[in-house]
């Protein structure tokens, strides 16, 4: 048999706590437990009461709880409680164990009361409300402190996630991705971060400054993002309110609610990064702002960025070419021996200077130089591989960067290849051009990555190929940095020599070849080396002119020449004798600056007429600026000096040369002359420049005559003056002013005549 | 348990009346029964059982077409009682009148998700500004709300001790009632609802007596719930609950395997909550799991707690009016009634419906007009039954409970 009575106080505290399970907080408790309370104990009335309020209570008409009389049932002042329909109710009621108590007070109708068993469950119900609520104010806590970790976690992944898209675009930008795909990068992290809504971006449009263009956008239908394509300020809405105004811009209406912030370049408002919901269901908060804000600040940075590395890559890459410019072929060059010289490889480098562009460049403009510069690149691009490098170091000299080969030869093949490329015709809108290159090739050392000591040797190679011929290439040899170191040390040498004034005037008889009368001097200039003797123009003149120490050589020649003419016809007019012309080389390199008037100070200063002076034109292996020379030489002309061609018949075009520039006198290549004695072929060639001479009416001077037969030949050709071994050899001040006080100099016919 | 309250004063009136109508047509059965109801001057109060096979709205049209302005609550029923008889199909209307009543209806839906609210709103304010005497609340629920304590709950903690609780569950017809409406319905004034609870808060110069009885006996020893959680119990005293449950009734042997044939016998056998004064019957349901041997009931039952298996036949079902009947008469403190309104458990229908001798319904509604003798009474089969007379505890299963009028 069972305790009936110890039964149905277990199985009403499991209902009761059953009853309180459901409570999960503490008024919902309160009002549970007096329910239960009443329904396990057939009670009228059960109240809690919490410092002298009632908590809950059921029994009462709502609200109607009569808190004083309950509070004297705890204060024992009372046993009963009047339940308006029940009239005066036993009352017991039970402590819980906080401080201050709270008491559960059960009150029924009848004159029972309640049993042991009844009070010891009220008692039980009154612990275990007090540990029901004690539970459910923890998991309250609990649960506010979770929902503040749950918002810091959500806050801190969130974070994470900003961070990370940031960071991302961030390295896109560090990493020159287009412009495009950055900015999608940050409509796309923006809309991850902002949820289901369309982002935006938008930029002013640089031809219409009130026209906004749709650069990107995310969470658009397609054809929203069609329509969306282009918008002026006044219909961009939103968008539009944040580029005028400089600041966040925010709609919330029943249709839309949408926020924008201004994207900046260099601090100028450009465009705007915007947000909207549709459905008007959404708020913008602070945090939406926030990360707004920091993807706008990433487009503006993309922005900035882009606009800056365009200009950078404009200054970093040749216009007229598209090549890259020296300096960052140079420091690409550098970057480039340094991983090679990690891995052992080796880098080969050509250095191109186009031959004969000058021409191009002076006689057909600019524009047709460009062209041809434009087409060259084009040419050396299509000579080398993707991974190579084809730079414009400036003027007409470019480099080209080899990477990744096994031998030499492969370099030298893309050597020839260029020469071939190059040597082919450059079509200028119908007119076909011809130039040429000449190619120096240095090989890097491994163990030695010194851009500048490539390109140094490089340059070296080229200019030797350029001074052996043109046209060619030659592969760096050590000899030739001893070469050039040769003609450093010359050029310091000629510096002293014209200090210690070393330089000394030969002169060689021009003379008629009818009669071998003396009609004038060539001046010649002679280094009478302290160590070395006498060192011929050839050996020196070359390194004269790449150091600039023609000009002063030449003026001191100029001077002392013009000098000596003057004292010598000064001897000769009282003679009788006709005033000898004389005759002074001025390579076209010396034509620079006002050389007009340092002519005219010399002629001045030595009394020598200007119509004694006969300058005569050589080529210098340096390149012309053909329009500069044209115009010194009309300059030299109009001082009244006579202007002779020199070597006429090789170097550069002597034709162009007689065609273009105010020459009086032919002076005809000795090889002509040389040819005269045993090639009768060739000997048309001389005839035909003296003919040339007579068509256009200059003078000719054959040059190089040594033998008779050459005379009588240049004679026969119509030829009237010359020079050379037959007439006298160059002769210095004291034995040429002997020569030209000769009253009856007949120089060479003596001998000849004397031999038959 | 009996309650009878009142007083009467010579200067007021009160007329109790009903009517019944089994037109086919709803509103024509609205209107006659209403018409039937409507006897008397100034009626205060239309209390309508509609059959669910009635269309509601028709139903009501019919009422308001004879009653307008009449404040009215209702609900549907799956079978109706009446002085002539069970009846499905039946509109059964009760009028309260004359100055000796005040009334004020009352509404709440929801209570399905949300049975204490409900509870609480169709209580709130109820009596308000109303005499304190003779108060009583005739309530009537969803009988498909799984909570019905709840909504009572709701309603005593908005009223208190001081006002009698009696009524029913709304309920709906039988599955096997194929094309009938399966859900429930109620009458509010002039409007039909779902999912909802009315109530009338009703105060009278005259006594009523609310009374309630069931009629099983309880087999055996009682049982202790060893292991159980909200409804489900899995064992009593340690035995897996369905063995302990059909041993201890004496089940047939296919009850213990095949679920159609333990529905069948579980359906008149509830289980009897112990509590201080009284039994609280708990409705063994059909979501048994017979190979885990756990039992369903409605409503809880603790772990740790004392049941009895109950048993009942056809006599003792209906011995039950000869109880109920006259302790409701008792309650009205040797007042005479005006009428009365019964609400009679659906189960106990069903008990007398499948009497071994046959169908035995009409023999309980005849034994009702016996005890009425000659004064009007309707009701209806429940889906739970509200009885709330002392105490928070008001809801019962499978009794049968009665409002005697004075």
């Amino acid at each position: 048999m069972y305790d009936i009575a110890a039964a149905l106080v277990v199985q009403q505290l499991a209902e009761f706590l059953g009853a309180l399970s459901e409570a999960s907080d503490a008024p919902n408790a309160y009002r549970l437990a007096s329910t239960s309370a009443a329904r396990a104990l057939d009670a009228e009335m059960v109240a809690v009461l919490r410092g002298g309020a009632v908590a809950a209570a059921v029994g009462f008409p709502a609200g109607q709880a009569p808190a004083r009389e309950l509070s004297a049932v705890v204060s024992g002042e009372r046993a009963t409680v009047d339940v308006p329909g029940c009239g005066p109710c036993r009352a017991i009621f039970a402590p819980s164990g906080t401080e201050p108590p709270e008491y559960l007070v059960v009150a029924r109708a009848g004159p029972d009361g309640f049993t042991v068993e009844e009070a010891s469950l009220v008692r039980g119900m009154a612990r275990v409300l007090e540990l029901h609520v004690h539970m459910v104010q923890s998991l309250a806590a609990e649960r506010r402190q979770a929902a503040l970790n749950r918002e810091l976690v959500d806050s801190l992944s969130e974070r994470q996630r900003l961070l990370e898209h940031l960071s991302g675009i961030q390295r896109a930008i560090a990493r020159r991705t287009s412009l495009p795909r950055v900015l999608d990068m940050i409509t796309a992290g923006a809309h991850d971060l902002l949820g289901r809504d369309g982002v935006t971006l938008w930029l002013l449009d640089s031809e219409e400054p009130d026209m906004l263009v749709l650069k990107s956008e995310v969470g658009l239908l397609q054809q929203t993002a069609r329509r969306l394509s282009r918008a002026t300020l006044a219909e961009a809405g939103t968008v539009g309110r944040a580029v005028v105004e400089d600041q966040l811009s925010t709609v919330a209406g029943p249709g839309e609610v949408s926020m924008a912030v201004p994207v900046h370049d260099s601090g100028t408002v450009v465009g705007a990064l915007a947000v909207a919901a549709h459905g008007g269901e959404r708020e913008y908060e602070k945090r939406d702002r926030d990360i707004l804000h920091a993807f706008a600040e990433h487009a503006s940075l993309a922005v900035t960025d882009a606009k800056t590395f365009q200009a950078l890559n404009k200054a970093h890459h040749d216009q007229v070419t598209g090549l890259v410019s020296r300096s960052p072929f140079v420091e690409q060059l550098q970057r480039g021996l340094s991983v090679a010289g990690c891995a052992g490889d080796r880098l080969g480098l050509l250095f191109v200077d186009l031959d004969g562009f000058k021409l191009v460049n002076d006689s057909l403009g600019h524009a047709a130089g460009d062209a041809v510069l434009a087409e060259v690149g084009a040419r050396l691009r299509a000579c080398v591989r993707n991974t190579d490098t084809v730079a414009r170091l400036g003027g007409d000299e470019f480099a080209v960067l080899l990477a990744d080969f096994e031998t030499d030869h492969e370099v030298i093949a893309v050597a020839e290849r260029v020469l071939d490329q190059i040597s082919r015709p450059f079509d200028l809108t119908g007119q076909e051009v011809f130039i040429g290159a000449s190619v120096g090739i240095s090989l890097s050392d491994p163990t030695s990555p010194d851009a500048d000591a490539l390109i140094r040797d490089a340059d070296l190679a080229m200019y030797h190929a350029k001074r052996t011929g043109k046209g060619r290439y030659e592969v760096f040899r050590p000899e030739m940095q001893e070469a050039f170191e040769k003609t450093v040390n010359l050029a310091t040498e000629l510096r002293r020599a014209l200090e210690r004034d070393e330089f000394v005037v030969y002169y060689q008889p021009i003379c008629t070849l009818a009669d071998g009368k003396l009609v004038g001097l060539e001046a010649l200039v002679r280094w009478r080396h302290p160590t070395r003797g006498m060192v011929t123009p050839m050996e020196f003149i070359p390194a004269a002119e790449d150091t600039e120490m023609i000009i002063p050589i030449g003026h001191r020649v100029l001077r002392q020449a013009c000098r000596s003419a003057f004292e010598w016809n000064q001897q000769r007019t009282p003679a009788g004798l006709p005033e000898l012309t004389v005759h002074v080389n001025v390579s076209t390199r010396q034509l620079r600056g006002d050389v007009a008037k340092s002519v005219a100070d010399v002629l001045r200063e030595t009394g020598l007429a200007a119509s004694r002076l006969v300058l005569e034109i050589t080529e210098s292996h340096q390149a012309l600026d053909l329009t500069q020379v044209c115009h010194q030489l009309q300059r030299l002309k109009d001082l009244g000096v006579g202007l002779a061609i020199d070597d006429f018949g090789t170097g550069f075009s002597s034709l162009l040369a007689l065609r273009q520039f105010p020459i009086d006198t032919i002076k005809m290549d000795k090889s002509f002359v040389d040819d005269l004695d045993e090639h009768s072929d060739r000997s048309d060639l001389a005839r035909a420049i003296v003919q040339l001479g007579r068509t256009v009416r200059r003078d000719v001077i054959a040059e190089g005559i040594e033998s008779d037969r050459q005379r009588r030949a240049l004679l026969d050709c119509g030829c009237r003056l010359g020079q050379g071994y037959l007439f006298g050899k160059p002769l210095d001040h004291v034995a040429t002013t002997a020569l030209v006080s000769e009253t009856r100099f007949t120089a060479g016919l003596h001998r000849h005549a004397g031999a038959h | 348990m009996d309650h009878g309250l009142g007083t009467h004063t010579a200067q007021s009136t009160r007329w109790f009346k009903v009517g019944t109508s089994s037109e086919t047509d709803p509103h024509r059965a609205g209107a006659v029964a209403a018409s039937r109801a409507l006897a008397g001057p100034d009626p205060r109060l239309l209390v309508v059982f509609c059959s669910i096979r009635l269309d509601p709205h028709a139903v009501l049209a019919g009422i308001k077409e004879v009653a307008a302005g009449v404040p009215l609550i209702g609900c549907s029923s799956g079978a109706e009682i009446g002085v002539e008889g069970p009846g499905m199909g039946v509109v059964a209307v009760a009028a309260f009148g004359g100055s000796g009543f005040t009334v004020r209806t009352s509404a709440a839906t929801g209570t399905r998700t949300a049975p204490r609210e409900g509870g609480n709103e169709v209580a709130r304010s109820a009596f308000a500004g109303m005499d304190d005497t003779n108060q009583f609340m005739l309530l009537l629920t969803d009988g498909l709300v799984q909570d019905q304590d709840e909504i009572i709950g709701g309603v005593y903690e908005m009223l208190g001790a001081g006002v009698v609780l009696v009524g029913g569950a709304a309920g709906t017809a039988v599955v096997s009632d194929s094309g009938v409406n399966a859900d429930t319905f109620h009458m509010y004034d002039g409007e039909v609802l779902t999912d909802a609870v009315v109530g009338a808060a009703i105060t009278s110069d005259g006594p009523f007596g609310v009374a309630m009885r069931h009629g099983f006996q309880e087999v055996g020893e009682p049982m202790v719930v060893t292991r159980s959680r909200k409804g489900r119990i899995y064992t009593l005293d340690n035995r897996p609950a369905v063995h302990a449950y059909l041993d201890r009734l004496g089940a047939p042997a296919e009850a213990y395997h095949d679920k159609k044939a333990f529905v069948a016998f579980s359906r008149l056998r509830p289980l009897c909550v112990l509590r201080r004064a009284t039994e609280e019957v708990r409705f063994v349901t059909d979501d048994v799991d017979l190979d885990e041997g756990s039992l369903m009931c409605v409503g809880d039952v603790p772990e740790g707690g004392v049941v009895w298996p109950l048993d009942s036949d056809a006599d003792s079902t209906i011995e039950t009016v000869d109880r109920a009947w006259p302790a409701a008469v008792e309650a009205l403190g040797g007042r005479s009634p005006l009428g009365f309104l019964a609400f009679d458990c659906g189960i106990r229908q069903d008990i007398l419906s499948q009497s071994p001798t046959g169908d035995r319904v009409a023999e309980e509604v005849s034994l009702m007009a016996r005890q009425a003798a000659g004064l009007p009474f309707i009701g209806f089969y429940t889906w739970g039954e509200i009885a709330r007379i002392r105490g928070v505890n008001g809801l019962h299963h499978q009794t049968l409970v009665v409002l005697a009028v004075g």
